[in-house]
């Protein structure tokens, strides 16, 4: 019974405190705002390019119809030298540029093969890269076009023999069009949600020493305090789980799984252990506003260790080891899996290992850290007591 | 100059920078995604199926790992072990042989773009359809005129190159971008934070900074004495970008340094801004420069074009010091010129520097009741 009223105590003390209800509420709601907002429309459409139409005839002007016309990229403007667009992508007025050859037209006739080039800047990859996919499937729309119309002129043959051996289908598991919206905000989502049960547990359990709360309260007992602030935040950031995972995802339209008791277990352990995390740190810290900045600090490194932009092959691991003390490094990928590739409870069972060996050794030293730190204030008590 | 400088600044101003710009390097390292795991699943086990496995394994972006099963490749994928999985149908070598076109089926986690985009440009490019034709042309060995076999194949061929990036590198791509995310980052909440500290020797619930001394002078040589500092932090990063990584310079390093002091001082003001806005608290104050400045790799329009951002992103966008210089910054490094409109960028910045005034003129004409800390608790 008592435990209840500890916890609601705590999450009384979690509302009524400006700055964790700031850090919980008010910045869950903004970031869940902000964060999405570049990526609202899925992919990056119509890019701008140029043509360099040394040709100048019927059949590149219908080429240059066929890339203006696909979603990826948009044919702007047409100009005569290469110098000349290589200079309007460094303005950045278009992304790249496509050369036509002069005999484009009479190579056809010829029964010759003709080169285009395509010219990109590399700097911004993914546009680059989005460039190219509308070129080719724009040329190779024009080149199934022309492999028909040669065998009905009548050389079959050349043609039958020389179809490719196999078909390749290529296709996309769980974002069908490569969408970035679904890509970022999932990830992202979370990890906003790990930051923040940082700051706020750690402003929380700083603002509650200050206030002699362990001793006035919970008589120094390091259990009965840690559960009912952990109780408290945990609700907390399970309710916020639910309303960023089943309310706010749907809302921005990413897919996602049905409910699922998993996922919210999954979050619980996950939450546990940042949020201990967060206690050892409100302990240690002089400020609040120290966590703060740590965690401002922290967020670029978490995203790009987390694995869900810059795969964890291609980084040392020996440093993916020393972030995985952080419950967001591993936590993330995991939960991508159970949550939206529909992974069973089980194949997550690894990282619930990990998150409960964090939550042990983060649980283990704050302990030690709160039993030497009532023992350095028990005598000055005794002492006032004492007067 | 030095004396003023508290301690705890000097860990933001030297330590952190370093620890961070390190980081990202460690990351980053590799440069280019390579080794990507992916699953093959093999239902022929003939010649032909294992030359095409060969042959795929040897794309420096990806390595295949054998499973029994499409069933077992699928359950790897989703428990996160492979990224794609590549299906050869049975009778696959047979099929080839008699030209009944087997289909190759490759499936790629969609999930995590930037990785299958590497995936499908390895998968395409060694099963795609220009290499297919030549090797089948090799391996059956057929008799006609390859010219002929190449028009028909191929009718129009697509040669793509990325310009100002010729080697494709991830590493380039990203690592500036995030860079002067992080370097957003670390100005403006070291500036919060030096200019929310008390005085030495005033206790927690004494009277903030902005209540002793005269107002202005003592702001702007508070600024002034970080501001060496934080370009000290733009050069380190220039280096192990420019020097260690060598990705290509081709600008005027004077013009860099300029934009880049325009850069430093408008993150500056924003701060400045940020603490006249919430003076009392010092947390919060930091919370809020997080807030603005935290996400503002996504506003960079490095990764998504900002041409297809909606307009709040933009307006957004127009805040961001960061977002204003990454064009400009890219552009001296990688063009060499600032060909277009920097009048915009620039007075964007204007803008947010301008911004403190108004914080000021208030400040000095309500005086400084409002701008007194109260105490934490």
């Amino acid at each position: 019974m008592s435990w209840w009223r500890d916890l609601i105590f705590e999450l009384r003390a979690l509302v009524a405190h400006e700055n964790t209800r700031m850090t919980v509420f008010i910045a869950a709601i903004g970031y869940a705002i902000l964060y999405p907002l570049p990526y609202q429309h899925q992919l990056p459409t119509d890019i701008p390019i140029v043509a360099v139409d040394f040709d100048q005839t019927v059949a590149s002007r219908r080429l240059l119809r066929m890339i203006d016309a696909t979603p990826q990229v948009s044919v702007d403007r047409s100009v005569h030298s290469e110098l000349v667009a290589q200079e309007l992508v460094e303005a950045q007025s278009v992304r790249g540029y496509l050369v036509i050859p002069k005999d484009f037209s009479r190579a056809m006739y010829r029964r010759s093969s003709s080169m285009l080039a395509l010219g990109g800047d590399g700097a911004y990859y993914l546009l680059y890269a989005t460039q190219a996919e509308g070129v080719m499937g724009a040329v190779g729309a024009l080149n199934d076009e022309l492999s028909k119309m040669i065998q009905l002129r009548g050389a079959p043959a050349v043609v039958n023999d020389s179809s490719t051996p196999f078909e390749l289908a290529l296709v996309n598991a769980f974002n069908p069009e490569l969408g970035y919206r679904n890509y970022v905000i999932p990830a992202v989502f979370l990890l906003i949600l790990h930051q923040l049960a940082l700051m706020g547990m750690a402003t929380m359990t700083w603002v509650q020493n200050q206030r002699g709360i362990a001793s006035n309260r919970y008589q120094q007992s390091w259990f009965r305090e840690s559960s009912a602030r952990l109780g408290a935040f945990l609700l907390v950031f399970l309710g916020l789980s639910l309303l960023y995972f089943y309310g706010l995802l749907p809302l921005y339209h990413v897919p996602i799984s049905a409910f699922s008791i998993g996922v919210m277990a999954y979050l619980s352990i996950f939450f546990i252990a940042t949020l201990l995390i967060g206690q050892l740190l409100g302990r240690l810290i002089s400020h609040p506003q120290m966590v703060v900045v740590m965690v401002i600090m922290s967020s670029l490194p978490l995203v790009f260790t987390a694995g869900f932009i810059w795969p964890v092959e291609s980084i040392p691991g020996w440093w993916h080891f020393v972030m995985s003390a952080l419950p967001a490094t591993t936590g993330i990928q995991y939960f991508l899996q159970i949550h939206l590739y529909e992974a069973p409870f089980s194949s997550v069972s690894s990282e619930v290992f990990i998150l409960l060996v964090i939550s042990v050794v983060v649980a283990l030293i704050d302990y030690r850290l709160s039993l030497r730190a009532s023992a350095a204030t028990t005598p000055k008590n005794a002492t006032i007591e004492g007067v | 100059m030095f004396r003023s400088i508290r301690s705890s600044t000097w860990w933001l101003l030297i330590a952190a920078p370093l620890l961070l710009f390190l980081a990202l390097s460690v990351i980053f390292n590799a440069q280019v995604v390579r080794d990507v795991p992916v699953a093959w699943v093999d239902n022929d086990h003939s010649s032909a199926s294992r030359s095409l496995f060969r042959q795929l394994d040897s794309s420096p972006s990806i390595k295949l790992f054998s499973y029994a099963s499409a069933l077992e490749a699928e359950q790897a994928m989703k428990g996160g072990e492979v990224y794609g999985l590549v299906i050869i149908p049975a009778n696959f070598g047979s099929d080839v042989l008699t030209r009944r076109q087997p289909v190759v089926r490759a499936v790629v986690n969609g999930q995590l773009v930037l990785i299958a985009k590497v995936i499908r440009s390895a998968v395409a490019s060694v099963l795609g359809v220009d290499q297919a034709i030549t090797r089948g042309l090799q391996t059956l060995g057929l008799t006609f005129s390859p010219t002929d076999a190449a028009f028909a194949a191929a009718p129009v061929q697509v040669q793509l190159s990325s310009l100002y990036n010729r080697s494709g590198s991830y590493g380039q791509f990203l690592l500036p971008a995030i860079f002067l995310a992080i370097w957003q980052i670390l100005i403006a909440i070291t500036t919060v934070v030096h200019f929310t500290q008390r005085p030495e020797g005033l206790a927690a619930s004494d009277d903030g900074w902005i209540s002793t001394g005269p107002q202005l002078k003592a702001m702007i040589t508070r600024q002034l004495e970080l501001l060496p500092w934080f370009l000290v932090q733009g050069f380190v990063a220039g280096i192990i970008l420019f020097q260690f990584f060598a990705y290509p310079f081709f600008g005027n390093w004077l013009v860099m340094v300029i934009v880049s002091l325009l850069f430093v001082v408008t993150c500056q003001a924003l701060a400045w801004s940020i603490c006249l806005l919430v003076p009392s608290d010092p947390a919060k104050a930091a919370s809020l420069t997080g807030a603005i400045t935290a996400p503002s790799f996504a506003f960079l329009g490095v990764t998504f074009p900002s041409s297809d951002m909606p307009s709040l992103a933009l307006w957004w966008r127009d805040v961001l010091p960061a977002a204003q210089s990454s064009e400009l910054m890219l552009a001296i490094a990688n063009y060499g010129e600032i060909a277009f409109n920097p009048v915009t960028a620039i007075g964007c910045q204007l803008i947010i520097i301008g911004l403190p005034s108004r914080s000021i003129t208030l400040c000095i004409k309500e005086g400084t009741r409002e701008l007194v800390a109260r105490p934490y608790l």
